[in-house]
């Protein structure tokens, strides 16, 4: 569900991530080297809309937008809060994860 | 632009849509003129219904306009003071100044859910005409590229401003 406080708030983005366990993680040894994703907000959505995320991969949202925006899950229990005009905010992936990333305004 | 419409539903002329269309054409200091007074209309009209509208949805999407029009003017500033662009008053900056005294001053004398229908009903049929405004005129006018851009990245946010204030105009009409 979207968070209460991101209801009403047209000019933020909701993170709509579909988490999509990929069952056991795979052995420390195997894992390619962390990354880090880019996701930007412009024009009221994001982009790319959809990323693939490996267990320790970064993602950091970028609000090139000139309101205010928030990255907020609807499944995976993580909300950016206000992410101000040309800031960022990001998170850690705990666990590997594809994370659709379409974006809508929303109204409370 | 529907101006009969914003006549008859808002109860108050609002030349922004209309006086743009009509006009024969705007140089870039004009437009930053229009997009700053555009902004601080809505500005002001937030402020007011932020702390006199009786919904807290519509407190909060109050609150909304404030910060995003807020916002844009403080980008559309630095960025005609980069350019050495000195905002030029022109008749649709003064037709929108006093578009909005005068929507400010119809929204003090109500109170409850008779502000919140007219705050809303005004939003709506505000952002309609930034809208067609944008698209009309100042976006096709604007000459300088960095000005022309800003407008083309602002316009998703008035697209979702008109959503929203759309949105709650069913809550204000009484569910319908």
């Amino acid at each position: 569900m979207v968070s209460p406080r991101t209801l009403g708030v047209p000019a933020a983005l909701v993170f709509a991530a579909v988490l999509a366990s990929c069952g056991r993680l795979q052995p420390t040894a195997d894992r390619p080297p962390a990354q880090t994703h880019t996701v930007t907000m412009e024009g009221m959505a994001f982009q790319p809309n959809v990323i693939a995320v490996a267990a320790g991969d970064t993602i950091v949202w970028v609000n090139k937008d000139m309101v205010p925006h928030s990255a907020t899950s609807d499944t995976a229990g993580f909300d950016s809060k206000v992410v101000q005009a040309h800031g960022s905010w990001q998170r850690a992936s705990s666990g590997s994860v594809t994370s659709n990333t379409s974006a809508r305004s929303t109204h409370g | 632009v529907n101006k009969t419409f914003s006549i008859i539903t808002v109860g108050l002329y609002l030349s922004f849509g209309a006086g743009l269309v009509g006009s024969q054409g705007v140089n870039d200091a004009q437009i930053a003129s229009i997009v700053v007074t555009a902004n601080q209309v809505d500005i002001d009209a937030g402020r007011l219904a932020a702390s006199h509208a009786s919904q807290d949805a519509v407190k909060k999407f109050a609150q909304v306009m404030i910060t995003d029009h807020t916002g844009v003017n403080k980008t559309a500033v630095e960025l005609a003071t980069r350019l050495k662009l000195t905002p030029q008053d022109n008749p649709t900056s003064q037709s929108l100044k006093a578009g909005g005294e005068k929507h400010l001053a119809q929204l003090k004398t109500l109170a409850g859910a008779a502000f919140d229908k007219a705050y809303v009903e005004h939003e709506v049929a505000y952002h309609q005409q930034v809208l067609d405004a944008l698209d009309k005129v100042l976006i096709p006018g604007a000459t300088n590229a960095e000005l022309k851009a800003l407008l083309v990245k602002v316009r998703p946010a008035f697209v979702a401003h008109l959503e929203h204030a759309q949105h709650l105009q069913q809550s204000t009409n009484g569910g319908r």
